[in-house]
């Protein structure tokens, strides 16, 4: 009996002892972007002294994969006890299956023994936090196809293109086999400004798990002790290279002293007791020792959101080479969004024609996936970065309506009505269902359109409808704005990326920024209890702007073309939260439409 | 012939654009030399009739997917958007085979599409190449070529 007891004692001491000696753990994130310089770097200002050395799309992209990415694959097969997350779009991994065979066969390899994660969450690397849900939804699907294609296990970690993330990816997680979520130190921070005196080391998000993303973590409780690190989370074309990135096509090398101080610097952290891991392994160790708690709330946005203005870099805010202005965000993205409508318009045409036209809508959609890529209005585009942007979603465009073509002619039609949202396509036209009677303005805007010539043109759609339509002449000022009057209350609502057909609610009182630059995937945000003001978004996607202190809603577009008029089209909707995502759904992401 | 027969097509239609026959209605025709590639240039004249037209495009560069210097003569549409205030001119042209290109010794289909705002004179775009005669969806044999520039539409 007493030898039980004093069994059992040091049972418990040695237990005790075991689960507080220092758990570490290194982690690290690369983010490679075989779009980094989307379209090659023909006649970009950063090469103007010498034009020469632009190279081509291709050309542009083997240099990522070849100078960049073997480098760190390399290292990694060097020590097969490190483990680390390599993120890609689907797209890169094309890349390298079609034209480096054997750094597909090194990335399989290691990616199959587990070594390392491959994440990848999205098949172009495309601004999908504000396009409706359907359009990742389809890229998606054709990056798991792709990882199938070439035999790559995909992880279960995700990271996006510009760390974009947002609440309402955890259910999507869940839903498409992904586990763990890198959300951006930064974003949280910028969102509350007590985030590095609270942070954990892990987080539910809603049935998946959420690591903050880049912030190390010094955690310990009566049975636990957690060191984290991170030792790289970044651009991934940028630690082989000594930090040079792909715009100086001559620089942009790989330069082995720059590697072999990260590997002295891993080496260092296995010496001292870590374990240079993957986050999936990471998160599967700490789901044991912790319970973790829930993020508070977050606005969807990017990872950087001091430089950025959250999204507004990419939705109307200029880049450095606006000056020479070839920058045309609104161009880009209600393009894209034109697109997105068109190709909704087509799926549903050829469903109802019995058109056998998948592979056509299979390659609009991936060309509209890499129109949406993120560099073509962001950070600071080059004129080949905007028209790459352009240029695949004009293509997408032009299938989508062929196949509508296609589908008029199969059903003998001259003209149909198409209704996405009904599934529907019927011979016959009918007056633009999103317009309406002219009416006085109901509500006054502020609106600032330089030294351009404006209009202000309201109608009234249905009871509680209003559309308005802003027409900006032709001027030398590349920037207008407007401002939409709204109630100051706590709570707002908007949809998030990735779940369409919900309102969410959120209450300024909940943040601590000044103010947030939102992309509002399907065009949707509050302007005080009842009342919703909702884009256009093939006339205007521009980043909403709201603040703390007060209701009011603004846009602001620093890309007009001098010689360009252009024309913004808004909604204002007074009714239910649940009737304003309906109305959003149908203005922009299921459009009636007459062709 | 049939490029033969498409040339005296274009050529009808710039003669009724010139309104040298009174009675035919005149037709628009819009001309303009637009940046192919940033720094390349391409010659554009689309031939407007009702919802159809005549497009002839030449190429300073080929690409490997088009003869340089030469002109591609193809057929296509001016397709609205009424809800969006917006246009897309699309045409279909062939081009022979390139053997250094990426299509080898097929012959190489290119789709033009080229977007307008509104009344602005400015459009932009693509012209895709796809390997086959014929071939207009598919992964295209480059990405799609960037066309940009002023393309008026006249008085």
């Amino acid at each position: 009996m007493r030898l039980f007891v004093w069994l059992g004692a040091l049972s418990l001491l040695l237990s005790s002892s075991v689960a507080r000696a220092q758990d570490r753990y290194a982690l690290g994130l690369f983010h490679f972007n075989v779009q980094y310089v989307a379209g090659g770097s023909a006649g970009s200002r950063l090469l103007i002294a010498d034009p020469a050395k632009a190279v081509d799309n291709d050309t542009m992209e083997d240099q990522i994969i070849v100078e960049s990415f073997k480098p760190v694959l390399d290292l990694y097969q060097k020590h097969p006890a490190w483990g680390v997350d390599l993120e890609m779009q689907g797209y890169m991994l094309d890349a390298i299956g079609e034209r480096h065979p054997g750094v597909l066969s090194e990335l399989r390899a290691m990616a199959k023994s587990g070594q390392i994660d491959v994440v990848s969450f999205h098949y172009s690397d495309q601004l999908f936090t504000a396009f409706p849900q359907q359009d990742w939804e389809r890229s998606q699907a054709l990056t798991r196809a792709t990882f199938k294609n070439w035999d790559v296990p995909l992880a279960k970690s995700v990271f996006c293109q510009e760390g974009q993330a947002g609440m309402a990816m955890a259910p999507q997680m869940k839903a498409h086999g992904y586990q763990n979520m890198l959300w951006p130190k930064n974003l949280w921070s910028y969102q509350h400004d007590n985030f590095d005196s609270t942070v954990q080391p892990l987080y539910r998000f809603g049935d998946v798990f959420l690591v903050p993303a880049g912030r190390g973590v010094h955690y310990t409780d009566a049975n636990n002790d957690i060191q984290v690190d991170w030792t790289y989370m970044d651009d991934g074309e940028l630690l082989a290279t000594g930090g040079n990135n792909p715009y100086f096509p001559d620089q942009f090398k790989y330069k082995p002293a720059a590697v072999a101080d990260y590997e002295k610097k891993l080496s260092d952290l296995e010496a001292q007791g870590y374990a240079i891991t993957t986050v999936d392994k990471y998160v599967a160790a700490l789901r044991q020792k912790l319970t973790p708690p829930d993020p508070p709330p977050l606005l969807d946005g990017t990872w950087q959101p001091n430089s950025t203005q959250a999204e507004f870099k990419w939705l109307g805010g200029n880049g450095v080479w606006s000056a020479f202005g070839e920058e045309r965000d609104n161009t880009v993205r209600t393009l894209n969004a034109l697109a997105h409508r068109e190709l909704m318009a087509a799926e549903t045409a050829a469903k109802v024609a019995g058109l056998g036209a998948r592979a056509e809508l299979d390659s609009a959609w991936r060309l509209l996936f890499l129109g949406e890529v993120s560099d073509a209005t962001g950070i600071n585009p080059i004129r080949g970065e905007i028209e790459y942007g352009i240029s695949n979603s004009t293509e997408a465009l032009r299938i989508a309506r062929d196949v509508i073509r296609q589908a008029k002619a199969k059903q003998k039609a001259d003209s149909v009505i198409i209704d996405p949202g009904a599934g529907s396509m019927q011979a016959g036209t009918e007056d633009e269902p999103m317009r309406g009677q002219s009416v006085p303005a109901p509500i006054k805007l502020s609106i600032k359109p330089g030294d351009r010539e404006v209009t202000e043109e309201w109608e009234k759609v249905a009871d509680a409808h209003y559309r308005v339509a802003i027409h900006f002449g032709p001027g030398a000022y590349t920037d207008a704005s407007v401002v939409f009057p709204g109630e100051k209350t706590d709570d707002f609502v908007t949809t998030l990326a990735l779940d369409d057909s919900s309102p969410h609610t959120f209450h300024r009182s909940d943040f601590t920024f000044k103010d947030f630059y939102m992309a509002l995937p399907t065009g949707l945000i509050s302007l005080g209890k009842s009342r919703y003001l909702i884009k256009d978004q093939a006339d205007v996607h521009l980043a909403a702007h709201l603040r703390l202190d007060t209701g009011d809603i603004g846009f602001e577009d620093k890309t007009l073309a001098k010689a360009d008029s252009v024309t913004w089209v808004f909604h204002v909707f007074d009714g239910s939260a649940a009737d304003a995502v309906k109305l959003a759904d149908a203005i922009n992401v299921t459009r009636r439409v007459v062709r | 012939m049939k490029a033969g027969f498409r040339l005296a097509l274009f050529a009808f239609a710039a003669l009724a654009a010139c309104g040298k026959n009174p009675d035919t209605v005149q037709q628009p025709v819009l001309t303009a030399t637009l940046d192919l590639e940033i720094v390349d240039s391409a010659e554009v004249h689309l031939s407007l009739h009702g919802d159809d037209l005549t497009a002839t495009l030449t190429p300073d560069k080929g690409y490997g997917v088009m003869p340089a210097g030469k002109p591609l003569e193809g057929q296509g549409h001016v397709e609205h958007f009424p809800e969006a205030n917006a246009t897309l001119y699309t045409a279909r042209f062939s081009a022979p085979a390139d053997a250094s290109g990426p299509c080898g010794n097929n012959p190489v289909s290119l789709a033009l599409a080229l977007h307008r705002d509104e009344n602005n004179a400015r459009v932009q775009g693509s012209l895709t190449p796809y390997c086959g005669q014929g071939v207009w969806f598919g992964t295209p044999a480059h990405t799609p070529l960037r066309l940009s520039g002023d393309l008026p539409l006249g008085k």
